[in-house]
């Protein structure tokens, strides 16, 4: 049985969160909705959802108050507004923030379930990049201390004797670490243990300007 | 003493007494020879009576030749005074009989001076004493002479004289005179000779008394004196009186003419010169001298007038009538001086013409009053012409009198067809009506005014203001008044109302302009419900079976937001239409919560929370309601803008509704950025605080609710932002 992607709706207008519910249930989704915004950000992290279709003025928090607020979280869940007024800085602003796409209604059903589909193969591929993060990170907490600050030298493009002098220690020692290094985190090539470190915030020495 | 003295003394005295009065009249009146003769007939009569009395008294023979002697003297005096006074009394008698006999007599009177004795006697003998009236009086007893013949011949001549004058005086008429002093002298004195010389022959023994038979002549004489001076002192008497009634009535004439500047005047039609009353010289100035000619006084006239007057002066002359003829003459100074001259031509007996009389009086200032009464009334009637509405005049009853040019081409009517026009042909319908009204205020309070539709010749219909005054004349109420047409100012109050509209409905679409965002929204709100709704109701239909229970809800939720989508069009269309203002009962409460619907997502937008404190049952108030949301909207708008500033937690729009006496009181308040120090200044127009305003909302919003009899007014909040007050009187009657 093949995933049901679950989507949730705010919009402080019952009517329009009935419609767009009977809609979307029609097209075979799961649908939650939300009646304001504050509902929606107590609520969406237990939620379990694929996405989420926001209007953009309601009383209280609007719908790019909610945005700001889930880009501050480390959710990957992908973002539609869909608004009355479709004015174009508020829709700029709304994109540069990370939506997915920004729908003024009434909107057609296949633009939305374009959208949708848009949306759900985005938050696929977030999730799918999220996981990979995450076991490089899982990794990275293998090594001893010394490693890391082996990997740091490492990641400069250093030599192992020069990484030796700077640490105070021999060649021997150092290409010791570097087998550990690249056991432990899987990666033979300098290029990418620097792509892997830059996604996990590790940083570089640089001797020259350090101590 | 005996009847002698007695006698002769009388005779004496009263010949004394009648001389004084005579000499005193002559003394007064030196031409009264008559009265002078009389007085020297009676003293000459007087020294008779007293030489007979001595004679009657004297012994001596020697000294009666010598009383006979003078005796002639009065005698003489008697004679010679007889003939002037006969002479002077009669204005008659041939002058040389008078003389004749006066020198006759003063022969006499000669010769009885150079005599031995006298004039009748020879010689005395002696004087012998007779009885006479009871007494003893003295006779003489002598020689007469033959003078004493001689003596009679001048009393001969003396009566011829008087008998001459009798006779041709008794010709002339005046008999009673005649019989009296001329017959009575002529006996008299017949008588008084005829005794004395009968004495002196010796025939008849008594003494002389000539006097006393004189006397009688002198009595006939002096009273028809007497009655003379009587009747002359009436004449005098009557004549005094006359003149001064004329000279009463002359100075009444005097007055009176001069009081009514008149002049009297005569033309003599022989000589054709004037004669001019002197005491109304004074009117006519340099122009009417005393005796000025037609000629000279023609030259002095106007010349325009010249020919008229001498024209109606020659018919008058030829043709007996009244005449009346206005003139000018022209001063010495250049000046004109008008007069009017009246008058009739003179007639004599015989029904000859032989002049005119007539008065003349200056009428210059009544001319010249003329004139500027004629001067005025013409500005008048050209003010009364050229003014560009109608003036009209109407009686009582209500018939057209009087109009101005204009009236008639205003009307279309012709000056005849106007006259006795009535005033209710003007009118008909609800107009008359009203006409009928304030004609009867005109009359009973004086004045009034009305617009009403005037019905012009061939019947359209004009608007006019009529205004009357009800004015007295000739003792009767009449009404006297304008009319202006009115078409002009009523196409431009329409023009001005519909500009009004017009830019009210500018300011109405500017706002909702503003808010062209939130309201897009409005609309795409229920557009979108329907259309979701529609596409699952689709899908739905499509399964097999079709899900009718949900197809159902979804239609009913189709229909409410349609309806929702239709309020918001017809809201709009309301707001954006340019209708005709049309008030009615309305709900304060109703219409801001309209207007708030059209807003709300607008406000939503702007993060401003609305706080409504709204008076349940609220009073209606009559207004229109356009005009109430487009107050309220553009409020609300700028209490929004206001607050663009504020953070976004603080915007708070606080609408409240209340009752207060009989007015509905609502306020909208914001936490915004203030008013200015001057806060009417954001009433005026142009004034505006937003980057794109008009500056024309406020104004226009002022402009609304004064018109609804409403106020509007702004105040700033103790904590900041702004509190906007508006005002209606609420309907009468609600509750």
């Amino acid at each position: 049985m093949t995933h049901i992607p679950t989507i949730g709706l705010v919009d402080d207008e019952p009517g329009m969160l009935r419609a767009l519910r009977r809609l979307l249930v029609g097209e075979g989704f799961r649908v939650r909705t939300f009646g304001s915004a504050e509902d929606f950000l107590q609520q969406f992290a237990t939620a379990a959802l694929d996405c989420v279709v926001l209007d953009v003025s309601m009383p209280g928090l609007g719908g790019l108050d909610v945005q700001d607020r889930l880009n501050q979280t480390d959710t990957v869940l992908p973002v539609i507004f869909l608004t009355g007024r479709g004015d174009i800085p508020t829709s700029v602003r709304a994109i540069q923030a990370g939506a997915v796409n920004f729908l003024t209604k009434p909107v057609e059903l296949a633009e939305l379930l374009a959208a949708l589909r848009v949306a759900l193969t985005e938050g696929a591929r977030r999730r799918a990049k999220d996981a990979e993060l995450a076991e490089e990170r899982e990794r990275l907490e293998q090594l001893t201390p010394r490693e890391l600050e082996v990997l740091r030298h490492v990641i400069t493009g250093r030599l192992n004797k020069q990484i030796a002098a700077a640490l105070g220690t021999s060649e021997q020692t150092i290409k010791v670490h570097r087998m550990h290094i690249t056991e432990k985190m899987g990666m033979a090539s300098v290029a990418e243990l620097v792509h892997a470190t830059a996604r996990l915030g590790i940083l570089p020495v640089w001797q020259d300007a350090g101590s | 003493m005996d009847w002698i003295t007695v006698i002769f003394s009388m005779v004496a005295s009263a010949c004394l007494t009648l001389a004084a009065v005579h000499y005193l009249v002559w003394f007064r009146q030196r031409d009264a020879w008559a009265n002078l003769m009389f007085a020297l007939l009676v003293t000459s009569t007087a020294g008779m009576a007293a030489i007979e009395l001595a004679m009657a008294r004297e012994e001596s023979a020697v000294a009666y030749g010598q009383w006979v002697r003078w005796y002639h003297v009065p005698v003489w005096g008697v004679f010679v005074s007889l003939v002037g006074f006969i002479h002077f009394y009669f204005h008659a008698g041939r002058p040389w009989l008078a003389w004749l006999a006066c020198g006759l007599r003063t022969l006499v009177l000669v010769v009885n001076f150079l005599t031995e004795v006298s004039f009748n006697y020879v010689a005395i003998s002696a004087v012998k004493k007779v009885d006479f009236l009871g007494g003893l009086a003295s006779v003489a007893e002598g020689v007469p002479s033959a003078w004493s013949r001689f003596g009679q011949f001048s009393l001969l001549v003396l009566l011829v004289f008087v008998t001459d004058v009798c006779v041709s005086e008794w010709r002339r008429g005046k008999r009673r005179t005649v019989l009296l002093v001329g017959v009575s002298t002529l006996l008299i004195a017949t008588s008084a000779v005829v005794q004395t010389h009968l004495v002196f022959a010796g025939s008849v023994q008594t003494p002389i008394m000539a006097s006393v038979f004189f006397m009688g002549m002198v009595v006939m004489m002096g009273y028809e004196l007497s009655s003379r001076l009587l009747r002359v002192h009436e004449l005098t008497r009557q004549l005094q009186q006359s003149e001064r009634h004329l000279r009463a009535s002359e100075e009444r004439l005097s007055m009176a003419t001069k009081a009514a500047s008149i002049g009297v005047w005569s033309l003599d039609k022989q000589s054709l010169t004037y004669w001019v009353a002197p005491s109304t010289l004074a009117l006519f100035g340099e122009f009417h001298g005393r005796d000025l000619s037609l000629e000279q006084v023609l030259s002095r006239m106007h010349a325009g007038d010249r020919s008229k007057v001498r024209q109606t002066l020659e018919q008058v002359l030829n043709v007996a009538r009244l005449f009346r003829v206005e003139y000018r003459m022209l001063s010495s100074d250049g000046s004109v001086r008008w007069f009017l001259s009246v008058g009739r031509s003179q007639v004599n007996e015989k029904g000859g013409i032989t002049g005119l009389a007539g008065v003349t009086l200056e009428i210059t200032d009544r001319k010249l009053a003329e004139e500027d009464l004629q001067q005025k009334n013409a500005l008048l009637e050209a003010i009364f012409d050229s003014v560009p509405g109608m003036i009209y005049l109407y009686n009582a009853e209500g018939r057209l009198l009087r109009w101005n040019k204009n009236f008639e081409v205003l009307t279309g009517y012709t000056h005849d067809e106007l006259r006795d026009f009535h005033v209710a042909q003007w009118f008909d319908g609800e107009d008359l009506e009203r006409m009928t009204r304030e004609w009867e205020r005109i009359f009973t309070t004086g004045q009034a005014s009305a617009e009403l539709d005037l019905i012009v010749k061939g019947g359209h219909k004009v608007p006019y203001l009529f205004t009357g005054v009800r004015v007295e004349m000739d003792g009767k109420p009449h009404m006297i008044g304008v009319g202006i047409d009115m078409s002009e100012q009523r196409r431009i109050e329409t023009e001005l109302t519909q500009q009004r509209e017009q830019l009210a409905h500018f300011s109405r679409v500017a706002s909702l302009g503003e808010l062209s965002g939130s309201l897009a929204h409005e609309l795409n709100q229920p557009l979108g419900i329907i259309l979701s709704n529609a596409q699952a109701a689709q899908s739905l239909l499509a399964r097999d079976p079709p899900d009718l229970a949900e197809v159902s809800d979804i239609l009913a939720d189709i229909v409410s937001a349609d309806c929702r989508a239709g309020d918001v069009i017809k809201r709009l269309r309301a707001l954006l239409e340019r209708g005709k203002t049309t008030r009615q009962p309305v709900d304060l409460n109703e219409n801001l919560q309209e207007v708030l619907r059209l807003t709300r997502s607008d406000l939503i937008e702007h993060d401003i929370t609305v706080s409504l404190k709204l008076e349940d049952n609220l009073p209606q108030v009559l207004a229109d309601r356009v005009h109430i949301q487009q107050v309220l909207l553009n409020l609300i708008v700028n209490a929004r803008d206001a607050m663009d500033g504020t953070p976004h937690e603080g915007r708070v729009l606080t609408l409240t509704s209340a009752q207060e006496g009989d007015h509905v009181h609502l306020t909208v308040q914001d936490r915004g950025c203030g008013l200015p120090a001057d806060v009417d200044q954001i009433f005026k127009p142009f004034h505006t605080s937003k980057a794109h305003g008009l500056g024309m909302g406020l104004a226009i919003c002022r402009k609304l609710v004064t018109a609804h009899e409403g106020r509007l007014w702004a105040e700033p909040n103790a904590d900041g932002g702004a509190t906007f007050h508006v005002i209606f009187p609420m309907l009468k009657g609600a509750v």
